[in-house]
């Protein structure tokens, strides 16, 4: 047995608590190893997604669960490398949110928490977050944690591309720098980028570094414990507005038993120039596992879109220059935040609100 | 028949059928709203199709049922009864046909909902596009001088047109007649405009998507694929994923119930809720379905769909729609000729049949 193998042994036996798990963490760490993870909101109760895990479409799927408390899941087929995807499962004490982490390599995590969520969508939903919303994250992890600077010392961000000759429309820029977070938002929002990733350095009590995504996945490469309690706590913060905000939004879910539409709002007037009714539409027939169809292309927009992950569907409009509107006809949270996030993300980043 | 001329038509018959919920949506905004407290009238109802009883003396329709497209009732105020007619023939028989028929809404109509208003009498309005709005009131004037047509209740006649400037507004107008409500006739002669984010986003009903009158085929098959997404189980969902298909039993009640359920006009109404959509509809829906070889039929009312993630299916339900219209046309054609061949002496009248 190699020493990547011992570590990894180490870090996926039974744990029985949380602080054995975290020493485990921080142990493969100092080796070298990065733990990558994943928040994902639930919308059934934890033990419903274990009984799922546990029945034969699971099984069918080479997903495999072991273990108590720390659930230890396996997908039974190897990646490119030869490994056996692997992560530990648990969820929050406190709010509907599961982790998962794992010591191993990023495809291998990948590959194992997209498997999980393919077979436990609609009920385990990924969750993103706009830049703004890390942004405000960040702020109140500097405001609870007195004295702690955040260094960002690298980060990925996507922008327009305006050059109407260019097949991709959307950039995607790499900035490696050594700057407070505050410094790094504001050019951001200067020079009209979002956010796709942070890695980012915390001095405080101790010392931490690592990585997140938007799509509240994220990477830690020193100081686990604490990178963990600051910087994936101020995450779960996010996480939990972003479910209430997105939950039972459809007609048959709404507590009003109405649809709840909400709007992706530009500061600016991006649709007074029509050819973004086409560049949205473009946009959205890229959509993996939906299929739009278009009623109305100009000079307004009104679309419908399936999205065939889970049978969610909406009804796009666009009838202001500065915003788009979503219509959940029958939505889970899991795809709306899917297809709000991908407005986002492949389009431009706007502004999620409700419509007052 | 050109084909892709074909499939645009029927793209236009589909946004027109949606333009008209729209503008009936714009017609109940307008007449809930309180100009006083700027928000519509809580007490207020909009039906968007309920069964009315006509009267012993209705000239078109005695002692039945009439369907408007909406009904308006407002707590101590006259009741308003909506009928649009966008696609107006531009044949001036079937209009006035058309017209006349509109005279079954001219009665002592009862079936009001009488816990939102004691008030039993009703105005009219007929909605009109733009387009058609000057040439329809003058028809209705000649007949109205011809004596073929009569209103006793108050009748209006409301034009509405889309105005996409900046922002997309639905603007409606009173091109002749008038309402009880005074404040309410003297604000549309100047013309109203609603923003049409407003009827999207409306809470009571923005999610409604049919009215009482046929929906576009292709628009209807487009409801029911998703409808059969939005059903699927959990069991049904995973299967699809590992088989990229799933078949899935319907009945035609069912799926009728649900598409009445999520995009018609609800049950407020009761007993004199209307089917929107009828059964027959989806039936032929489902005909349909077979025709393109997406479902199969099992039994009478009953079919096998075959659950597939489909990209551009609504794309493909009008070209189907408009292959079919255009082989329908075609085979016409060929059996006009045939006559022809077997009938020379025939040719004029045949010829004539044609045009």
């Amino acid at each position: 047995m190699n020493a990547y193998q011992k570590i990894e042994n180490q870090f996926f036996s039974p744990q029985d608590g949380w602080s054995e798990l975290r020493e485990a963490a921080e142990k493969a760490c100092r080796e070298g190893f990065h733990i990558n993870g994943a928040m994902f909101s639930c919308t059934k109760p934890f033990n419903v997604l274990l009984r799922y895990l546990k029945d034969k479409h699971a099984i069918s799927r080479g997903l495999s669960l072991t273990g108590s408390k720390f659930y230890l899941v396996q997908l039974n087929r190897t990646d490119p490398k030869g490994n056996i995807p692997k992560v530990i499962l648990w969820e929050d004490s406190n709010h509907p949110i599961v982790y998962m982490i794992s010591c191993q390599e990023r495809p291998a995590f990948d590959q194992i928490s997209y498997s999980l969520h393919r077979y436990l969508s609609p009920y385990l939903c990924k969750v993103f977050l706009r830049t703004n919303e890390i942004h405000r994250g960040l702020n109140e992890l500097r405001d609870t944690h007195t004295g702690a600077s955040l260094r960002v010392r690298e980060y990925t961000s996507r922008s327009l591309i305006d050059d109407p000759n260019s097949v991709k429309r959307v950039r995607t820029n790499r900035e490696w720098t050594d700057e407070d977070y505050e410094a790094v938002f504001q050019k951001l929002g200067e020079e009209k980028h979002w956010l796709n990733s942070l890695r980012l350095e915390i001095r405080g009590r101790q010392i931490s570094s690592g990585r997140i995504w938007r799509d509240a996945t994220f990477s830690c490469e020193s100081g686990f414990g604490y990178f963990f309690e600051t910087v994936v706590g101020t995450v779960r913060q996010a996480v939990v507005k972003s479910e209430t905000f997105f939950e039972k939004r459809d007609r048959h879910s709404s507590p009003t038993h109405t649809s709840r539409p909400l709007k992706i709002v530009y500061s600016e007037d991006i649709f007074s120039d029509k050819r973004q009714n086409y560049r949205l539409i473009e946009t959205l027939n890229r959509l993996n596992d939906s299929a739009l169809s278009v009623y109305h292309p100009n000079p307004y927009f009104h679309g419908s879109l399936v999205d065939y992950a889970d049978g969610s569907s909406y009804d796009l409009w666009v009838t202001s220059p500065g915003a788009i509107l979503v219509v959940p006809k029958k939505s889970t949270t899991d795809s709306i935040e899917r297809v709000c996030n991908y407005i986002c993300d492949e389009f431009q980043e706007g502004d999620v609100q409700e419509i007052s | 028949m050109d084909l892709p001329q074909t499939v645009e038509s029927i793209k236009n018959e589909v946004d027109n059928y949606i333009r008209t919920v729209q503008a009936l949506k714009a017609v109940a905004n307008e007449l809930l709203f309180d100009d006083a407290s700027r928000k519509l009238v809580s007490e207020g109802k909009a039906y968007f199709g309920r069964r009315l009883d006509t009267s012993s003396n209705n000239r078109i329709s005695p002692n039945n049922q009439v369907t408007p497209d909406l009904v308006i009732s407002l707590p101590l105020k006259q009741n308003v009864v909506v009928e649009a007619k966008l696609a107006m023939s531009g044949d001036t028989d079937l209009r006035k046909s058309k017209l006349i028929e509109t005279q079954k809404y001219d009665d002592d109509l009862t079936g009001f909902d009488t816990n939102v208003t004691k008030v039993t009498g009703h105005d009219l309005i007929l909605l009109v596009s733009f387009s058609h709005a000057k040439e329809i009131a003058d028809h209705i004037v000649d007949l109205q001088k011809s004596q073929e047509i009569e209103f006793k209740k108050n009748f209006a006649i409301i034009r509405f047109i889309r105005n996409s400037e900046r922002k997309t507004w639905f603007v409606l107008d009173l091109v002749s007649g008038g309402l009880t409500d005074q404040g309410k006739t003297k604000k549309l002669q100047k013309s109203v405009s609603i923003d049409m984010e407003h009827l999207i986003s409306n809470r009571h009903f923005g999610s409604i998507e049919f009215y009482d009158a046929d929906p576009p085929l292709p628009l209807l098959m487009h409801k029911i694929h998703e409808l059969m997404f939005n059903n699927l189980t959990r069991e049904q969902s995973l299967l699809l994923q590992e088989n990229n298909q799933v078949e899935v039993a319907v009945t035609v009640s069912k799926i009728r119930d649900q598409l009445a359920d999520s995009f018609g006009p609800g049950t407020a109404s009761g007993d004199r809720t209307p089917d929107i959509p009828k059964s027959n509809c989806v039936d032929k829906a489902f005909q349909a379905f077979v025709r393109i070889g997406w479902a199969r039929k099992i039994k009478v009312n009953s079919y096998i769909y075959d659950v597939r993630k489909r990209r551009k299916h609504f794309e493909q339900f009008c070209k189907f729609r408009a292959q079919e219209l255009c082989k329908t046309v075609e085979e016409r054609e060929k059996q006009r000729r045939r006559e022809i061949e077997k009938l020379p002496l025939f040719k004029p009248l045949l010829e004539h049949e044609k045009d």
